[in-house]
């Protein structure tokens, strides 16, 4: 069990880490969030801590202050597992990225640490874990829950395609999990085959909380576009000794995410087309990634949309499907029908840290992203360009439709 | 506060109640609810209440027991006073209601002393939700899903859209007598201005219920062409405990007003109806509902009519997801219904000692084929993940017109 002194140890490291190397601290107190208060009021509780599950409930209490804003957690023993096995996944080529696995080497060597495996070894690990902490074998049973959930366990696609009146082709995308992308690829591209153009297309992004950019970037844009599109990105980042290994690889040239270019955060100011980029969001950062993101035209599955792209969204599109929001919005691929999104979703894969003493591992988007118009992703996320309810989005989006042919 | 020979007495009456005027134990038997099992395993709660909070609760399990099956409850103190304003509103002159002459009964049930002085103790505010608290003691209500803002605002609640291939569109949350009025426009000035389509598609997901009079009148009656008459059998077992509700709603100012009372052997003809079910339904009515075409807001359907549903069609609404197969009035599309609708108003009951009202379905409302609707509710035509229901039924529209 963790000494006093080690806990109060991990609790400073954490937000040694948190300052120099999560930069949305000022964006965080326009939603009302102030670090130092949270700081001080979930001290106590690492403090005087009974044991290391009261300790890891207790470090966990901050991100959940947080509103896990911006992709920050704690990772539970179940996280640990499943991000363990993915990033090592990512790294040995099994699953598709869209980037160079070496790019995410310090992702999987921090999952390989032996003080963590037996720190979280105590832990439970099972679904119904969630995202807290529980004894070994006292989480409960995970309730099976939506129908779609079955086809997590199962094989069948996740994506679902349908022609609808009017050639209207449907999407329905619950999720862009990677090791999603071989199975459902087939209904896009047999779709493609089968129809090879239609009037409008609807991607009904509802409900999808991310996963892979190659998802749809690969199953969606690059077989629409007619040419090749680059989009530019500003991603606002800390460069520190907390987190150099993720920043050396995750922006690099030859092996990162994305393309670009590393300038000192004193240049973006003079970055044209920011008109809503506020002072504020330069305090804390020390750099800024300018990134250059192609899409090439996929020659081999074409599928011609003639007249609009629509993408549904609602306020739990985040992380990858609010990357796509900001596709959209930035290149006028689609418009966007629903509610404002999730946000976060400019950036590369979330950095991770492990707390010295105890192995813990902490998670957090270790950029801020920047919409089009210069105002913060994670906080602004992005409006749609017909806002309505969510649950009527489908048919608010089908009437626009009809509205024009009419 | 009650002593224990009270709360025994309460909870004896319940039971009694329950195996005389509610007649799905077999029913709820096929679905493996044991009722003896509950029974004994809520009686000690009960017995050694320590107070008449922890006494309400330890009632409430029954139907907690009972996942709430057939619209069964132990009303709460909120849920009192809501349905003592509700049933002495419908019973008022130029009410929505279609039968408020016959509402005496239910409104009986409420503003008794004793269970005004009992429900007095409890918080009856929204916060409460289903549950007992000392007043004072329910949680803030949190405002939740966008949609839910037009409960406590003016807005309608239902929505209507055209869509590509003249498809008309109707979202309809909730069938609740007092949105009639403000819903009413929606539907209305819809069919004025399109006055007809190809396709009809009603979406029902998610709606679990209200007022028969809802889709009756503002759906059904504008759509129809020609007088369509329905029917159904209810069966139950006429005693002096629901007789006043029973004959209520098959007086003729009655729910059920044209009907006829039959003996209940001769549902054995039907073949999917259990013989165990006789040991509560010793007859049955067999009802006749006329709908008329209300030729003032017509609207004309060139195609189909489509109901989207999923298990939370309840109620009133699953009598419209029921109504809609049995007469062939649209085609169903999501996933089976939750059941229990089509059939007359939830009865009540006073328990003796505390004045606590109880809400329960007096009759068995059974399927055209002899099922017990609440047991085995209503499948679609064309079973889908619900989630996915409207665009499976458009992409069945978009490939029919291109066959």
């Amino acid at each position: 069990m963790l000494t006093r002194e080690q806990r109060i140890k991990d609790y400073e490291y954490l937000w040694k880490v948190l300052n120099s190397c999560f930069p949305v601290r000022e964006v965080m107190k326009h939603v009302g969030l102030d670090w130092k208060e949270i700081e001080e009021k979930c001290r106590p509780g690492v403090e005087n801590a009974a044991d290391d599950l009261e300790f890891c409930k207790a470090v966990n209490r901050v991100f959940e202050e947080f509103g896990h804003f911006s992709h920050s957690n704690l990772l539970n023993a179940r996280m640990f597992e499943n991000y363990k096995k993915m990033m090592n996944s990512f790294v040995n080529g099994e699953m598709e990225i869209g980037a160079d696995p070496e790019g995410l080497r310090p992702w999987a060597d921090i999952f390989n640490h032996e003080k963590s495996e037996q720190f979280y070894s105590r832990f439970d690990s099972t679904e119904g874990a969630g995202r807290d902490f529980y004894r070994k074998g006292e989480a409960p049973e995970k309730p099976v829950t939506a129908a779609h959930e079955q086809a997590k366990a199962e094989e069948g696609p996740f994506v679902y395609g349908a022609m609808l009146p009017g050639r209207v082709a449907y999407f329905r995308i619950p999720s862009l999990s990677a090791e999603r992308i071989p199975i459902d690829r087939p209904v896009f591209f047999d779709f493609y085959e089968k129809y090879r153009s239609c009037s409008d297309m609807i991607l009904d992004f509802r409900g999808n909380g991310g996963g892979a950019t190659s998802y749809w970037s690969k199953l969606i844009v690059e077989p629409i576009i007619p040419e090749p599109l680059t989009v530019v990105s500003y991603m606002l980042y800390c460069d520190s000794e907390y987190n150099r290994d993720f920043v050396k690889y995750g922006f690099s040239e030859e092996v990162g995410e994305f393309r670009g270019e590393k300038h000192p955060i004193e240049d973006l100011k003079k970055e044209p087309g920011l008109p809503k980029l506020s002072d504020d969001y330069l305090i804390q950062p020390t750099n800024y990634y300018k990134a250059f993101e192609e899409y090439k035209p996929d020659p081999e599955h074409r599928f011609t949309v003639e007249n609009g792209i629509w993408m549904l969204t609602d306020k739990r599109v985040y992380s990858s499907s609010e990357g796509f929001a900001y596709f959209c919005r930035s290149t006028g691929f689609a418009k966007l029908v629903g509610e404002t999104t999730g946000g976060d979703g400019v950036g590369i894969t979330p950095f991770h840290a492990m707390l010295p003493e105890s192995g813990l591992i902490i998670r957090y988007s270790g950029e801020m992203g920047l919409n089009p118009d210069g105002s913060s992703n994670p906080e602004c996320r992005t409006v749609p360009d017909i806002e309505c309810d969510p649950a009527l989005a489908l048919a608010v989006c089908l009437a626009a439709i009809a509205a024009r042919e009419s | 506060m009650l002593t224990k020979e009270q709360r025994i007495r309460d909870y004896e009456y319940l039971w009694d109640v329950l195996h005389r005027c509610f007649p799905l134990k077999g029913a709820m038997e096929r679905l493996g609810f044991d009722w003896d099992k509950i029974e004994k395993e809520c009686r000690p709660g009960v017995e050694n209440a320590a107070d008449d909070l922890e006494f309400c609760i330890a009632l409430d399990r029954v139907f907690e027991e009972f996942k709430h099956f057939a619209h069964t409850n132990l009303l709460n103190a909120r849920m009192y006073e809501n349905y003592k304003t509700f049933f002495r509103s419908i019973a008022e002159p130029g009410s929505e209601y279609s039968a408020p002459e016959s509402v005496e009964p239910w409104i009986r049930c409420f503003g008794q002393p004793r269970s005004d002085a009992f429900y007095s103790m409890f918080d009856s505010t929204e916060g409460a939700g289903r549950e007992f608290y000392w007043k004072g003691e329910a949680p803030e209500k949190p405002v939740t899903a966008a949609h839910e803002a037009p409960k406590k605002g003016e807005g309608p609640f239902a929505a209507a859209f055209m869509l590509p291939g003249e498809t008309a569109y109707f979202k309809v949350p909730g069938i609740p007598m007092e949105r009639i009025p403000i819903d009413r426009p929606v539907f209305f000035d819809f069919y004025a201005k399109y006055g007809s389509c190809e396709n009809m598609v009603i979406d029902f997901r998610g709606n679990g219920g209200g007022a028969t009079d809802y889709w009756k009148k503002l759906i059904v009656e504008p759509v129809i062409d020609e007088e369509l008459v329905a029917e159904g059998k209810m069966g139950f077992d006429l005693n002096e405990l629901n007789r006043d509700f029973l004959e209520a709603s098959f007086s003729e100012d009655g729910e059920f007003a044209s009907g006829v009372r039959r003996p209940a052997e001769e549902l054995l003809e039907l073949p999917a109806f259990h013989k165990e079910d006789l040991a509560q339904v010793t007859e049955y009515y067999h009802w006749f509902e006329t709908y008329r075409p209300d030729r003032e807001h017509h609207f004309t359907v060139r195609n189909r009519i489509w109901l989207l549903t999923d298990k939370r069609v309840y109620s009133s609404a699953e009598g419209f997801a029921k109504f809609c197969k049995e007469n062939g009035f649209a085609t169903l599309v999501g996933g089976t219904t939750g059941g229990d609708g089509g059939s007359m108003t939830p009865s009540h009951a006073i328990l003796p000692e505390s004045g606590l009202v109880i809400r329960y379905k007096c009759v068995e409302n059974f399927n055209k084929d002899g099922s017990s609707n609440a047991e085995c509710c209503t499948v679609p035509d064309i079973e889908c993940d619900p989630a996915l229901a409207l665009a499976e039924c458009l992409a069945v529209i978009a490939a029919e017109r291109s066959a």
